[in-house]
């Protein structure tokens, strides 16, 4: 243990932690602040994300028929506001506009004049509290919830898979798409779990692997071997590797939560995955808290591998420049090995369950990575106990 | 000359490096067969080019409805170019470039030296526009209707990825290279020989050499590949700037792919070359002297992301009124982001015109001066 602990603090050296902290805060700026500034996104995501955050707030995480009936009612309060801005404000009055069914009169029609267009994109702006957008939003959704039974049927219909159509059936049959969560909300976790994964990826990558590499350079390989403890050093810094990539995975992880949770989407921890507001059909019954500790899980499984396959590359590697060198394709294969198992994992949609139509891919792709580097570090411990000094 | 050719040879004999460049090889050849066009539309017009030439027309025309198809879909063909060629008109005429300087200064909301820069290049862009319409330089095949995903498939896909894989490499020879004597140890016995430290001029120069070099192996085989694999023997010749090409842009919208100067897909693409070739050069003398000013050549590749990395990064925190992101993108970094514009606009941030070869031009100059005063430390420096 004692040895473990201090391979570790050889791995946990002040100027690579500062140099991979500095990487993790660039590679945050440039692909992951996005997903928490920029979220909600443009129109009328917006206003769906706060129906989706209102009902639940309202009603928990699904919305029933005689719920959904008392939210329709506050259309008639969407329309009044728009109504006041539209007596209120000339714009209006210069276009001819003096209610709103005038207003969706010429929103329909193909053809205005100028006065009328002004008009027509006041009512959309900001000056106006974007109430048009949010009449627009409240209709998709009510849309989104008469139809959704309808939809699983024609999808139904449409798929070729006798699997696809048995879970869409269960779906249809067990009214799990009642529950509230909004596509959006899903392709903006999605996202931000992927470049999380590649950043845990990335960060192992450069802080696990110069530990072998140093100890050759430094002529200490060849000391440690000679030694009481002998070739079995090597066990120890595989356990050091292990023990600090789960570590630096934890520390990211839940420094990339509690930034994440700013956009405050925990309030749909419990919520099916199945939405009438979402596009994307699930393979599991699971809430949304439940895919973001199982998306973890992966994170931890991806970071494991690539910490053991690391430790191969640099008890493979002579120097740093080797080293790097085999590491650039062991990375860009790594990234997309991400991109494919964390494109709205356990869907219908992901890439790698459309390529092979086996459920759960996602899971078992992992966990292949994860084999795969057990597997080569026991070759080559194996090999280094055979290997002349 | 004994030095630097000792100095190659290291770089040659690490075989890492060549294992490097075969897995790049590799990896292009897996893009290129992915993608590739035998039996398309753009197939069909590379073929019937030999036959019909590639300036559109009126002759153009008539050679059209002279061929044969031999089979079905070549007719179907046939009928979609017809469509797509008769009455195409020139996009360059009365083309106004103003329009797109105006609309990226209101994007901006900038005023000032900035605008007044802006409003430059396009008035300097107009004159070449003007030139393109006198010579009818927009009525030539491409591809037809498939010129802007061939067009992009080449130039931003294949040879960027030349780029990115040619930049890597080259920079690690460098760092290879400066870290060589330290990896070996043989350092303080270099470093105390005549020669000295001035042997960093001959492993500079072997860094340069050999990137260089394998950048062009690596494009040679890469685009030898691609060609066996997307016919362009007839239409080699066509402009660059064909009424088919376009530009994307959110701010500007769809626009002509307008260069600076008359670029056949042929020159278009031997400039690209001779300019990725300055790129890899400047990233070569920032690894170098990042190499020479820091031991550690681990430590010195994560210094060299970081320092990329963050001038990547810093435009997007700087008001777009301030000069310095315009500034930036004459930086290698944003030179090679903007690969698929070069010889073109360059689009929002770009102020002035060509500024690739601007950039390209004042990087080296900085990055020189930069590699100058690591050298100068390095002489400085305890050994022990």
């Amino acid at each position: 243990m004692r040895i473990v602990m201090n391979e570790m603090k050889k791995i946990w050296d002040l100027k690579m932690l500062a140099l991979v902290g500095v990487i993790s805060v660039l590679f945050f700026l440039l692909f992951m602040e996005f997903n928490i500034t920029d979220f909600p996104n443009g129109h009328p995501h917006t206003e769906r994300y706060d129906f989706s955050k209102e009902l639940t707030l309202k009603y928990g995480t699904t919305l029933e028929k005689s719920e959904f009936d008392e939210f329709m009612q506050k259309r008639k309060e969407l329309v009044a506001k728009a109504e006041d801005y539209i007596t209120s404000d000339p714009a209006f009055l210069a276009a001819g506009i003096h209610n709103y069914e005038d207003y969706k009169i010429k929103n329909e029609r193909s053809e205005n004049s100028k006065a009328e267009k002004d008009a027509i994109w006041h009512l959309l702006g900001k000056e106006c509290d974007f109430v048009e957008f949010k009449i627009q939003a409240f209709d998709s959704i009510a849309d989104d919830y008469n139809n959704a039974a309808a939809s699983y049927k024609h999808y139904i219909s449409k798929s070729g898979s006798p699997k696809e159509k048995a879970r869409l059936q269960e779906i249809l049959d067990t009214e799990q798409y009642r529950s509230i969560i909004l596509d959006h909300t899903i392709d903006n976790t999605g996202s931000y779990i992927l470049w999380l994964a590649i950043l845990v990826v990335l960060s192992v990558l450069i802080l696990l692997s110069p530990l072998l590499v140093n100890d050759k350079m430094r002529g200490v390989d060849v000391l440690q071997y000679t030694s009481k403890k002998g070739r079995k050093v090597l066990s120890s810094q595989l356990w050091a590797v292990l023990i600090s990539a789960i570590l630096l995975t934890t520390i990211e992880l839940a420094a990339a939560a509690g930034i994440y949770s700013i956009n405050n989407t925990q309030i749909f921890w419990n919520n099916g995955m199945n939405s009438f507001i979402g596009r994307y059909v699930f393979w599991f019954d699971m809430t949304f808290g439940q895919y973001v500790l199982f998306s973890a899980f992966m994170i931890y499984l991806c970071a494991l591998g690539s910490a053991l396959i690391a430790y191969v590359i640099a008890g493979m590697s002579q120097h740093y420049i080797q080293l790097i060198l085999k590491l650039i394709p062991v990375f860009i294969l790594l990234v997309l090995i991400c991109q494919s198992v964390f494109d709205v994992s356990f869907s219908m949609s992901n890439i790698l369950y459309q390529l092979t139509g086996i459920l759960g891919i996602e899971t078992i792709i992992c966990g292949i990575v994860f084999i795969i580097g057990i597997f080569l570090c026991i070759m080559l411990v194996q090999r280094m106990r055979r290997a002349d000094i | 000359m004994n030095i630097l050719h000792f100095e190659i040879e290291k770089l040659l004999k690490a075989s890492p490096l060549w294992v490097f460049l075969l897995i790049c090889m590799l990896f292009n050849v897996f893009l290129i067969v992915v993608d590739s066009g035998r039996g398309s539309y753009a197939a069909f017009i590379d073929n019937i080019s030999k036959e019909t030439g590639i300036e559109l027309g009126d002759n153009f025309n008539e050679r059209l409805k002279q061929l044969s198809p031999n089979n079905e879909k070549n007719a179907a063909y046939l009928l979609q170019l017809m469509r797509e060629t008769s009455g195409v008109k020139d996009v360059f005429d009365n083309y106004d470039a103003s329009l797109i300087g105006e609309s990226y200064i209101k994007a901006l909301g900038i005023d000032g030296s900035l605008a007044k820069m802006i409003r430059h290049k396009y008035s300097v862009l107009q004159e070449s526009i003007d030139k393109k319409a006198a010579s009818n330089e927009s009525l030539t095949l491409y591809f037809g209707s498939d010129t802007y995903r061939y067009h992009n498939l080449l130039f931003g896909g294949v040879m960027k990825w030349l780029l990115t894989e040619g930049i890597l490499f080259a920079s690690l020879a460098a760092l290879l290279s400066v870290g060589f004597e330290n990896i070996n140890k043989t350092g303080q016995m270099v470093y105390s020989s005549k020669k000295g430290r001035q042997i960093l001029v001959q492993k500079l120069s072997a860094s340069v050499l050999t990137g260089l070099g394998a950048y062009l192996i690596l494009t040679l085989l890469t685009l030898a590949v691609y060609f066996s694999f997307n016919s362009y023997g007839g239409i080699l010749d066509s402009s660059v700037s064909s009424a088919f090409n376009y530009i994307r842009d959110l701010v500007a919208g769809v626009r002509p792919f307008s260069t600076w100067h008359s670029f056949t897909i042929l020159t278009y693409l031997l400039a690209v070359i001779g300019a990725s070739m300055g790129i890899i050069l400047l990233f070569v003398l920032m690894a170098f002297a990042i190499g020479v000013l820091i031991k550690n050549s681990y430590i010195g590749f994560i210094a060299f992301l970081i320092a990329n990395a963050a001038v990547v990064t810093l435009p997007f925190y700087l008001p777009s009124t301030n000069m310095i992101p315009f500034l930036l993108t004459l930086t290698p970094e944003w030179l090679w982001l903007k690969q698929s514009l070069w010889f073109t606009d360059g689009g929002m941030e770009a102020l002035v015109p060509n500024f690739e070869t601007v950039g390209i031009i004042i990087s080296l100059a900085l990055l020189s001066v930069f590699c100058i005063y690591a050298v100068k430390h390095f002489k400085r420096r305890d050994l022990i």
